[in-house]
Formats: structure tokens, C-alpha cells, sequence
């Protein structure tokens, strides 16, 4: 009985940084996607889903968290208060990139994070945010030409 | 064999403090909303309803089996005022037996009403301590911000979905997501945000928002 982790700790050990990195990468800051992962998972604890796989527990954790993430860009917004960019130090070698990656739009940030890290298809990424798959490709295709370096596999 | 994006994202994960405040989540999970107060306040009233009911039915029988025989000896139960007049004309007992039975009515719907507020105030009140067990100080204690959020009654068809909340810097601020659709009049929501400034003590500002539309119904500031 002791020692035993709970389901809900173990979605949480399971969960807790895809779900913060997804926050990061299209707010664009540390505190906003602290906070936005508390309330993602205040959602699950609100919602209690039951999912059919574990493609099904990540779909629906990235789309919350998306959703979330989407809901806070705007409320800053419509108060004018300033959009913020406050990430993790890069190392000196991917500076460059990743400085300019997080000058794009939070929408393309978005795309280039659930395909370029979560591994999600054009299809699958435009069911989850609800946009046209012909948007999702070319947000893709921009973020490739102008982010070549930062996409390129390493060697 | 990674691009740089997955290397620094890699490098990227949630503080051990954040982690902690994620595990202590559930310790919050699903309240139980009804008390055992409430279920005893709902079977007095119930019982008392049905007490006046069998009571109203029994003397609304004797008034009627009175009027109906007028025309012979009138009914010992039936009222004072009729006992008084026994040597009356039979008409004028039927009309004394009407106004009885309408001074009854008149009663039996009094009675009915002080048990139908009795109720509702108690209900009110098994609200309000259902609101303030999650009093809390600060807008970060997400689960008690949750649970206020959560168990207020909105107006017209909104219905709770949501919370998103402020808290890096000031104004600290609470926007509660609604779902369905009814009145977008700012003072039907004014009750509901003095609540939850009182009930969460550094709260600067409350936005209600559409859910589906993420448009704004009503804000309040402290």
C-alpha cells in the first residue's frame, strides 16, 4: 500500500512534460505554461475521460493543453497586455534558431511542435486544432525554409 | 539522432515544485457536493408537506360530507361556528360550511408556503457552506478556485466548463468558462463575482467568458 503510486500520479509522471513542453512551445513562456499544465490537469481531474489507448490519453491531454494555451494567447490579447517570451536558456549551438523560432506566430509554433516533436501528420494536427489540413501544410512548409537548421536532423 | 528543436525540448521539463503541486491535485479530486444536512432537511420538509396534506385532505372531506347533507343534522367535527348555530337553518349552515372550507384552504396554502421558504432558505444555506469550504487566500490554490468556480449556480442556461487563472503577476485574475447560453446582463453575474471576491482573498478581477465562443459575457474588478 505504501510507496504504491496512484493512477492519477502515475498520468502525472507520465503526462506532466509533454503536456508542459506543448504549453512552452506556443506560449512562449515559463510561467504561462506552468500554469496552463495545472490546468490541464485540473480539467482531467474535472472531466475524469476514460481513454480507449495511450495515443488517445496523449491526443487528449496535447488537445486540452492546446486549447488552453490558445484561450490564455487570446485573453492577453483583448486586456493588451504584452505577449511575453520568456524560454529556457538555449545552448549557445542552437541559439540562433531557437531565438528566431519563437519569433514566429504562436499558431506555427504550434504546428511545428506537434509534427516536428510529437510526431502528429498534417492530418492529424489539423483534426486536433480544428484548422484545414492545406493551413497546417503550409505553416509546415514555411516553418522548414525558415527554419532549416533548427528542423535538420543532427548528425 | 535528433534535430535541435528535440534536443532543447528534451532539455525542457516541469519543476520539481510544479510536479508536487501536480500530485497534490488529487488529494482534491471530486468533492462530494451533497451533505447529510441537506438530504435531512429535504425529508423534514417532505414529511411535513405530507403531515399538512393528510391533515388538509382528512378536514376538507368533513366539509364536504357537511355541505352535502345539509339538508339533515349538521357534523359534530365540522366547525365552532357551526356547533354554536346547530338551531340555524340548514342554508345558512352550508354557508357557514363554505367559508370553513375556504378559511382551511387559506390556511393549508399559508402552511404550505412558510414550508416551501423554510425549505428554500435551508437550500440557500446548504449552498453558501457548500461555497465556503473552499474559501481560500490566494488564486493559486487552484483546487479550491475550482471548487468555488465549479458549485456557484449561474444565471439563465450558462453552465460551469472551465477555469483559467491569473497568477504571475497583479492584477491576479480568475476567467470562468461557461457553457450553453442565457443572459449576457452584467449585474445577473454581480452576485456571482462579489462571491468569489469574497471567498478568495487576493482575487483583483473575475471574467466570465463563452466556452464555445471564448467571447467575453461580463468582468469584474475589485
Amino acid at each position: 500500500m505504501f510507496g504504491r503510486k496512484s493512477a492519477f500520479e502515475e498520468l502525472v509522471q507520465r503526462q506532466e512534460n509533454r503536456v508542459y513542453r506543448t504549453a512552452l512551445a506556443i506560449l512562449g513562456n515559463v510561467q504561462d505554461a506552468e500554469d496552463q499544465t495545472q490546468d490541464t490537469f485540473l480539467k482531467y481531474l474535472e472531466k475524469r475521460p476514460v481513454f480507449e489507448s495511450r495515443e488517445h490519453e496523449n491526443a487528449w491531454m496535447i488537445t486540452v493543453t492546446r486549447n488552453g494555451a490558445i484561450s490564455r494567447l487570446r485573453r492577453k490579447e483583448r486586456q493588451a497586455l504584452p505577449l511575453e517570451i520568456d524560454i529556457p536558456v538555449p545552448g549557445p549551438e542552437e541559439r540562433e534558431e531557437i531565438e528566431e523560432l519563437f519569433q514566429l506566430p504562436p499558431e506555427d509554433r504550434e504546428v511545428i511542435h506537434l509534427h516536428y516533436y510529437e510526431g502528429y501528420s498534417g492530418e492529424e494536427i489539423a483534426a486536433m486544432t480544428g484548422t484545414n489540413p492545406a493551413t497546417v501544410r503550409s505553416r509546415l512548409s514555411r516553418a522548414r525554409k525558415k527554419l532549416k537548421a533548427l528542423m535538420e536532423v543532427e548528425p | 539522432m535528433k534535430t535541435k528543436y528535440q534536443n532543447y525540448m528534451d532539455r525542457q521539463h516541469v519543476s520539481p515544485e510544479l510536479h508536487q503541486k501536480l500530485t497534490k491535485l488529487k488529494g482534491k479530486e471530486q468533492k462530494t457536493v451533497i451533505h447529510w444536512q441537506k438530504w435531512a432537511v429535504l425529508a423534514a420538509s417532505l414529511i411535513l408537506v405530507i403531515g399538512i396534506g393528510l391533515f388538509a385532505a382528512r378536514r376538507f372531506s368533513g366539509v364536504s360530507s357537511n355541505a352535502a347533507g345539509a339538508d339533515g343534522a349538521p357534523a359534530m367535527e365540522f366547525s365552532s361556528q357551526a356547533e354554536e348555530a346547530a338551531p340555524m337553518e340548514a342554508d345558512s349552515a352550508a354557508g357557514a360550511a363554505s367559508e370553513a372550507a375556504v378559511k382551511e384552504s387559506g390556511d393549508f396554502q399559508a402552511a404550505k408556503t412558510e414550508a416551501a421558504e423554510e425549505e428554500s432558505a435551508e437550500d440557500v444555506a446548504a449552498i453558501d457552506e457548500t461555497l465556503t469550504q473552499y474559501a481560500t487566500d490566494f488564486i493559486g490554490d487552484a483546487p479550491n478556485v475550482v471548487g468555488i468556480a465549479s458549485h456557484m449556480t449561474y444565471p439563465g442556461q450558462w453552465q460551469y466548463d472551465h477555469v483559467e487563472l491569473h497568477t504571475d503577476a497583479p492584477p491576479y485574475g480568475l476567467d470562468i468558462y461557461l457553457t450553453g447560453n442565457g443572459t449576457q446582463e452584467e449585474t445577473e453575474f454581480q452576485p456571482l463575482a462579489d462571491t468569489a471576491f469574497a471567498l478568495i482573498g487576493n482575487l483583483d478581477q473575475v471574467t466570465f467568458l463563452s466556452s464555445e465562443t471564448g467571447d467575453e459575457i461580463a468582468s469584474f474588478r475589485r
